[in-house]
């Protein structure tokens, strides 16, 4: 068991935080919205509170920017938005993700699936 | 009732995550508590969590103060914190560095008892660093000892040497100014000081005189 999570949590580092890019690359989301929309898929279900950290060093980074904004509900939003070097990270990110997925599944007898 | 209850179990949580935060950089301490705050309240309000069991659930997708505050330390590059951790890994992280220094004697007694505990990867890693730290500590401390004995030998001789000579040369001094002139007496007075309280080192000297 401990090695099944420990797997998932080496495939989900280095990759998780270009999904929250992308996630963010057409329109600003909040983080409850991007924590939810991990929650649904189950591949990468990790606890919600560690997306905020990664959030954090994301925007540190300079990839992600954010704003606040009132909510109607609940309290002030913080809203992400990709920046410019966010979104050249994603671009290099999808090359070589596409490059790295296709050598992977050749050495591991994955591609003909 | 109800709500003071939910209100205790947010309020809890939040607090556990900040006593685990302290080795976070001020502003990114505050920032995640208010993104982890900011959530609660969004969760309850937008889904109408209302009932205990199902804010239980939802600090549960959380996770638990330690996992949010060991992806913290992580995210910000900082490894893992020193104080303030109840979570089996980091601790057994910090055990080790506490068992290094005794792994002189008994590094295997250590490679046999530490798998069992939990993984095996992490805990290969002491034994082997153990025993590179176990021998080179005799072998300093006979150097060190053979080194302070050589030094000490040395320094001694040199001492009684240096003393030999100056008995002796302070002996001619007094000697020939004694069959010299009335003077000498008050050269008596101010020679004989440095011998006298090194004489017991130096009492074969007299004798041979």
């Amino acid at each position: 068991m401990a090695d099944v999570a420990q797997l998932s949590t080496s495939l989900r580092r280095g990759t998780l935080e270009f999904c929250v890019l992308a996630m963010v690359e057409h329109e600003h989301r909040y983080g409850t919205e991007i924590v939810r929309r991990f929650g649904e898929e189950r591949n990468l279900a990790a606890s919600e509170g560690t997306i905020y950290p990664l959030l954090s060093r994301l925007r540190r980074v300079g990839w992600l920017d954010s704003k606040w904004s009132e909510s109607p509900t609940g309290p002030p939003r913080r809203y992400y938005a990709l920046t410019d070097s966010g979104r050249s990270a994603l671009e290099h990110f999808r090359s070589e993700w596409v490059s790295f997925r296709q050598t992977v599944d050749r050495l591991v007898g994955t591609g003909g699936a | 009732m109800s709500s003071n209850k939910t209100e205790d179990a947010v309020a809890e949580y939040l607090h556990e995550l900040e006593l685990r935060l302290t080795g976070l950089p001020v502003l990114q301490r505050r920032e995640l508590l208010a993104e982890i705050s900011a959530h609660i309240s969004n969760e309850r309000v937008e889904r109408g969590v209302t009932s205990e069991s199902d804010l239980l659930d939802l600090l549960e997708r959380l996770g638990s103060p330690e996992v949010v505050a060991a992806a913290a330390y992580e995210e910000a590059g900082m490894g893992e914190p020193v104080l303030a951790y109840a979570g089996t890994a980091p601790a057994a992280a910090r055990s080790l560095p506490a068992v290094l220094p005794p792994p002189d004697s008994p590094p295997p007694a250590y490679a046999g008892e530490f798998p069992p505990f939990a993984g095996h990867r992490p805990y290969s890693a002491p034994p082997v660093a153990g025993p590179p730290f176990a021998p080179p500590p005799p072998v300093r401390k006979q150097e060190d000892n053979t080194g302070l004995r050589v030094v000490i030998g040395v320094a001694i001789v040199t001492v009684v040497v240096v003393l030999l000579g100056c008995l002796a040369g302070g002996f001619l001094m007094v000697q020939s100014a004694g069959s010299d002139a009335p003077a000498a007496t008050t050269v008596d007075r101010v020679e004989p000081a440095p011998p006298f309280p090194e004489n017991p080192l130096v009492a074969p000297v007299p004798t041979v005189e």
